[in-house]
């Protein structure tokens, strides 16, 4: 039976996939592309560059998909519990896959998942996959890349002028500079980052080279070891309230917010505070999974003396900039010390996990006098632990975490997802999270950035009505019991959020989707002398229409519009609209995207966001406030199969100002220019 | 004097910047006019101002000719012309546009290339000369203003426009300020309900005016006759509507579109085929 199914999906199915199963780099980046802006287009502030990245490298290393486990799909955000159950229901029924055309045959598996699911995966007989690390297997296969990177902006900063004061003077010259090399096999991944941004030395005086490296050495697979981390790594454990260094997807990925990559994973990523550096392991038995962990890092911060006694440190710096003489002082004065671990037993339908973690401060750090920030970490030694898990019970998938920190503050957070048939999704999500709860390293499922001070009630729902009709909606009360920077008194709001794709051909897409945002915030009026909390409410509109009208040639008009609107006000407005054309030429090994955009958002709160295509593990969704154009154009070339050449050049011109920026970013003109070169080479 | 107020009033209420009266206004033939300003994505419009990429699809040279008159008021109305003629490699296109009177007057002339590059999707690209007399001491003012329009036809019963003019801001300069002309991006959908019945509707942004919605109907009783209506909303909400006859080599058109403030413009035009 399932010869002559796959008979019939061989002889039609060629219509529906791509002619090409076996991807060139060009057709996955595409697909990430789709995939990444499918995340940015309904959550336009979420920071999705690590995903990225983590999908980069997921499409360099595909999965084979018949000996996959369900981890392993799971780091596959957009497929969802009922998908991933059903394929490895299919392969446990009917043995290994032959095709990657068979996939049309799993119920839940629609035109778009498997168009996702192409460049992660690749069929090859069970039986043919290759046991455990020894150290000859560890260094076959493998691959070495060299990535090289530079940046500027051709109009001169204020920062690098004689016009810059003291304080805003930069040290280093205008170039970034990015320099990756990374070798990778099956079970061994070795490699550095290292990057200086622009205006930051490089050279022996303030820095050591470049401003900052992330070495780190994974392996998998080694006896009872099941990963072993050493240097830079990420940890994510149970629903993200303790231990969560990955970014969070939007609301609208309905399932990754029940399901999310857990334990270790290589942190290769140039951002400056989210990583742990030190050592990970991780350690199965059975079903019992044992992770310990140890990091130390340092931090940048500002310290506060009294005559000549330190208090200790007044803030911490995240950006991970150090352009000016003031950064290079709150540059490395504190380090941070964080010991845990983490215990996961497997039963068939049910993992349960516990986590905790001590962290240790070399200084004293003391939070803000300001109200809203009186129960910011104190001192200098902090604790939590939680419990977490996550259960099947036929159509219904539940998760949740429990944490406690050593203030006896909670945070709580349960997530129920049902699907019945394959056309129709649900995900409600209840969380508490304490005012009082500390959360240093968490990040959990919430309308705010931080994993505290917040209730709230999430449902979502996914439906496809219709043939080639797919509809997202989800709708999210919350309230914040304590003050919130901005907000002088407990608050609350919603999300409202509805968004239907259609796909008439494989070749077409049309997209819309509105979001309504409604919160409080303080507002300073003339005639008063302490701010008054107002009530806003933000609507946004998005079209998009993506289409390839022949075979090499991809274009994408879109439009995107919102309304800001307080009682105090009068409702403003912010628009963009924009065309994308991308050519790959089929007599040379080259491809281009340009971009024009109009945009006219003159308030800083209509400001807009559209995500765009760059160079390669450059991710980028830039911020359209004004009134004015941009125009990209980003280039690929192949010229042999180990090198290729990524160039981006981007021009903005502003009607409304004659000045761009603040501080030592400030361009005295109404146009800037940027240009991003990069080489990559694989050997 | 009057007379004289009530055209002061016009270009004022049209915008704030004189120069701005018309050279921003340009999609004015009668066949879009009648359908709420929609233009953007009509494969056979064969009128001066549309899009460039719609010419790509002309198998014959044609002649078109239009007069468009706003709100009754003679000072604003304007003549237009354009030949259009394909060529093996691809359609080229000639124009010529004059607006105004003899106190202010502006002139454009362009030159247009269209190509299909499939059965799918096609590009147009045009290049204008503006030349704007705005008042004796200032003399003409004039610039080259590059347009470019792209037409897809996303799936057997849709097609999709877009038009970007003054993509290069290109501005003209007095002498006490800089006039930029603004620059304007448009995009816009049509659905063919069946052989009669063609729905459209079109976003057009410039970029310092609100944008402008709209939306038509255009419904073919016979193959000889075509009607017309729509409506566009910028701050008003401006009905229109209007008619087209196709009798063998000439195609008439006339349109009307009612503001509730200014009152009545009107469009008219006759297109000659040859070779048909």
């Amino acid at each position: 039976m399932k010869y002559c199914q796959c008979l019939c999906i061989l002889l039609c199915g060629f219509g529906f996939l791509p002619s090409n199963v076996s991807m060139a780099q060009n057709t996955y980046l595409e697909t990430i592309d789709r995939i990444v802006e499918n995340l940015e287009m309904s959550d336009d502030e979420v920071v999705l560059d690590d995903t990225y990245e983590d999908l980069l490298r997921l499409a360099e290393n595909p999965l084979n998909v018949n000996t996959c486990t369900r981890e392993q799909l799971e780091q596959l955000f957009f497929l969802s519990p009922y998908q991933i159950e059903n394929l490895l229901y299919y392969r446990y029924s009917y043995g290994d896959l032959y095709t990657v055309y068979e996939l049309q045959l799993i119920d839940g598996f629609d035109e778009e998942t498997i168009q996702f699911l192409l460049p992660f995966i690749y069929v090859r007989k069970s039986e043919l996959q290759s046991e455990g690390i020894t150290l000859q297997n560890a260094f076959r296969y493998g691959k070495n890349q060299v990535l090289l990177r530079t940046d500027c902006t051709i109009q001169k900063k204020k920062g690098y002028t004689h016009l810059a004061t003291d304080a805003q003077r930069y040290v280093g010259n205008p170039l970034y500079t990015q320099f990756r090399y990374r070798f990778s096999s099956q079970y061994l991944s070795i490699g550095v980052s290292m990057e200086k941004d622009a205006g930051e030395p490089f050279d022996w005086h303030y820095n050591k080279g470049f401003d900052f490296y992330a070495p780190y050495l994974f392996i998998s697979s080694l006896w009872k070891f099941k990963h072993i981390a050493l240097g830079h790594y990420k940890l994510n454990f149970g629903q993200g309230l303790v231990l969560q260094s990955s970014q969070r997807f939007g609301k609208s990925s309905l399932f990754s917010n029940t399901i999310y990559k857990e334990g270790i994973s290589k942190s290769a990523s140039l951002d400056e505070s989210l990583y742990f550096n030190g050592l990970a392991t991780t350690i199965g038995h059975k079903k019992l999974e044992i992770t310990a962990f140890y990091s130390n890092t340092p931090l940048d911060g500002t310290l506060e003396y009294d005559l000549n006694n330190l208090l200790g440190l007044s803030s911490i710096k995240t950006d991970g900039i150090h352009r000016t003489e003031n950064d290079f002082v709150k540059k490395n004065v504190a380090r941070q010390m964080v010991i845990g671990g983490n215990i996961q037993y497997h039963f068939p339908f049910l993992k349960l996990g516990i986590t905790g973690f001590s962290y240790s401060l070399d200084k004293p750090s003391f939070p803000s006098s300001k109200p809203y920030a009186i129960y910011e970490f104190a001192g200098k030694h902090y604790s939590t632990a939680s419990i977490d898990y996550r259960a099947r019970f036929h159509q219904f998938n539940v998760a949740g975490e429990m944490a406690i920190d050593k203030n006896g503050a909670m945070a709580t957070v349960h997530t129920l997802s049902f699907q019945p048939i394959s056309r129709f999704g649900l995900v409600a999500l209840y969380r508490y999270y304490q005012p009082e709860y500390s959360s240093i390293f968490g990040n959990g499922f919430s309308q705010s950035s931080s994993t505290n001070n917040e209730e709230g009630f999430f449902m979502g729902t996914e439906l496809l009505p219709f043939r080639k009709w797919k509809l997202v909606s989800y709708l999210d009360v919350f309230s914040f019991p304590w003050l919130k920077y901005l907000v002088n008194t407990p608050s609350r709001g919603y999300q409202g959020f509805i968004q239907a794709t259609y796909t008439p051909t494989r070749n077409t897409t049309f997209f819309c989707q509105y979001k309504s945002t409604s919160k409080q915030r303080n507002v300073l009026l003339e005639e008063m002398a302490t701010p008054m909390v107002n009530p806003y409410t933000k609507n946004e509109w998005r079209f998009q229409i993506d289409t390839n009208p022949f075979k090499h040639l991809h274009c994408k008009t879109g439009m995107h519009s919102n309304e800001y609107a307080s009682q105090l006000n009068h409702p403003t407005y912010g628009f963009l609209l924009y065309q994308d054309v991308g050519y790959e030429f089929s007599s040379i090994p080259l491809l281009l995207n340009a971009r024009y955009a109009l945009f006219d958002a003159i308030n800083y709160d209509n400001r807009l966001y559209a995500y765009e295509r760059d160079v390669l593990y450059a991710f980028s969704v830039p911020m359209y406030y004004g009134q004015g154009m941009r125009l990209y154009v980003n280039v690929v070339y192949k010229p042999f199969p180990q090198l290729t050449w990524y160039a981006k050049f981007a021009h903005t011109w502003y009607a409304d100002r004659n000045e761009i920026g603040s501080e030592g970013e400030t361009i005295y003109g109404n146009q800037k220019t940027d240009i991003r070169i990069l080489v990559n080479w694989k050997f | 004097m009057l007379f004289k107020r009530y055209v002061f009033c016009v270009f004022f209420l049209l915008s704030v910047f004189p120069i701005h009266a018309s050279v921003m206004q340009q999609i004015e033939n009668p066949r879009s006019l009648a359908l709420g300003k929609s233009y953007v994505m009509l494969l056979d419009n064969n009128y001066a101002l549309a899009n460039q990429a719609s010419a790509s699809f002309l198998s014959s040279s044609t002649l078109a000719l239009s007069y468009h008159n706003r709100f009754v008021v003679k000072e604003l109305s304007s003549i237009s012309a354009r030949y259009s003629m394909p060529t093996p490699w691809m359609n080229v296109g000639f124009l010529y546009r004059f607006f105004g009177f003899s106190l202010y007057h502006e002139m454009i002339a362009g030159v247009s290339v269209a190509k299909a590059l499939s059965s799918h999707f096609s590009l147009g690209a045009q290049v204008d000369y503006v030349s704007v007399y705005v008042s004796p001491e200032e003399g003409y003012l004039s610039a080259f203003v590059p347009q470019l329009g792209i037409i897809i036809k996303a799936t057997p019963s849709v097609n999709l426009g877009i038009h970007a003019y003054n993509f290069t801001f290109a501005n003209l300069q007095t002498s006490y300020q800089e006039e930029y002309l603004q620059p304007y991006l448009t995009a816009g959908l049509d659905y063919h309900m069946d052989q009669k019945v063609l729905l459209l509707a079109q976003i057009h942004k410039p970029l310092r005016e609100e944008s402008t919605l709209s939306a038509g109907i255009e419904y073919t009783i016979a193959p000889e006759v075509i009607v017309r209506t729509g409506m566009s909303l910028q701050q008003y909400l401006q009905p229109s509507f209007g008619v087209g006859l196709n009798i063998d080599v000439l195609q008439f058109d006339v349109g009307f579109q009612y503001h509730p403030v200014l009152g009545m413009s009107v469009s008219s035009g006759v297109v000659f085929i040859f070779g048909k």
